[in-house]
């Protein structure tokens, strides 16, 4: 179900919206993770789709990496008028999609995706004040701007509000 | 089909195309065989795309689909991955166990269903492979097949995120499978590594 009204925040993208604006929605993340940041005083909201966890020093600038995302998710919600000590932040997504038998441990980048966005956050001083991470079933996360409501989405389970 | 003019020379393109549809032809032979009915293929696009693009180029990332999925390996590394939206992968089951019905049987993945799926993961990545490894003289077998049921762009992270650990676009190899009278259709993407795509072209010269 993709919403006219919405931004979607593909894979490696950070995106941000405020106050009115359309809403911003990751589709069908499986073991990437939505990093969400809300500033209630002005009403702007930005979210990240992280891939992989570390950029290991590789040049390349693209939001795709954890520590490479929350900077520049930080400095594209300043630009909007964000104050980081204002943020609220909250992530979902990391979840396992490969449990079957035969499939080694070191495909679980989505804990290592939820590992490594938590340190990058703890680093700039940033608390998760909600997380809907890990499992293995997919999810799809919104956005609000105006309100910085956050919901998520599985199949076959209710919509969830973070 | 797209294709990529600054990766691939046209004339290594249609090479490549030529072999994948060999590999999809002997795939969907064996299908037919595995199911009794006559299984057809659909190239729908072989080319370069960015990474962040092919969840929405395969189908919407937020359709609950049927995907199964196989590493393959050897001296050609890649990822095969079969998409069925959700009701044709369980009419496909209800095919395979003989109890096909217009109003469908099968409604969960169970570990009977989830089996038959993977056994047809395997028939198609084994023959697809096969005619891969044939052509190339290169070794390449496919791993034992994961079948999971789940919104596609979650299921598609399988692929991406580990092509995305070395390149931001991929080759991406699509093509349907189409029964006769269309009641069955699937999607193949075969996504190999960057260094296994210059292998298969060097030795396709």
């Amino acid at each position: 179900m993709q919403d006219s009204q919405a931004i979607a925040v593909g894979l490696g993208e950070v995106q941000v919206a405020k106050g009115d604006g359309a809403v911003l929605v990751a589709y069908g993340l499986g073991s990437c993770v939505a990093v969400c940041a809300y500033d209630t005083a002005v009403q702007v909201a930005g979210m990240a789709h992280v891939m992989l966890p570390q950029s290991n020093g590789s040049g390349d600038p693209s939001g795709k990496y954890a520590d490479k995302a929350i900077p520049i998710l930080l400095d594209q919600l300043a630009a909007m008028g964000a104050r980081q000590e204002r943020l609220r932040v909250k992530i979902a997504g990391g979840a396992r999609m490969l449990v079957a038998q035969g499939f080694a441990d070191k495909l679980d980048i989505g804990a290592r995706n939820v590992k490594s966005v938590t340190d990058e956050l703890s680093r700039r001083g940033l608390k998760i004040l909600a997380s809907d991470t890990g499992g293995n079933k997919g999810r799809t996360i919104q956005m609000v701007p105006k309100t910085g409501a956050i919901k998520v989405r599985s199949i076959g389970g209710p919509e969830r509000e973070l | 089909m797209n294709a990529a003019p600054e990766l691939l020379e046209t004339g290594e393109l249609s090479k490549l195309t030529r072999v994948v549809v060999g590999g999809m032809e002997s795939s969907a032979k064996a299908l037919s065989e595995m199911t009794g009915q006559e299984i057809g293929i659909k190239p729908l696009y072989i080319g370069f795309s960015p990474l962040k693009e092919v969840p929405f180029l395969v189908t919407n990332p937020d359709t609950p689909v049927v995907g199964i999925y196989l590493i393959a390996y050897g001296e050609i590394n890649g990822h095969i991955m079969l998409l069925f939206p959700i009701e044709y992968a369980f009419q496909l089951v209800d095919t395979l166990m003989g109890c096909w019905s217009p109003e469908g049987q099968q409604r969960e993945l169970g570990e009977m269903e989830t089996s038959a799926l993977g056994e047809v993961g395997n028939i198609t990545g084994s023959f697809f492979l096969t005619h891969l490894a044939e052509v190339t003289g290169k070794s390449v077998q496919p791993s034992p097949p994961a079948v999971i049921m789940d919104m596609a762009g979650a299921i598609l992270d399988i692929v991406l995120t580990d092509v995305a650990q070395k390149t931001d676009k991929c080759l991406l190899i699509e093509t349907a499978f189409q029964q006769q009278d269309c009641r069955i259709e699937g999607l193949l993407l075969a996504v190999p590594d960057p260094e296994s795509l210059q292998l298969i072209c060097d030795s396709l010269r």
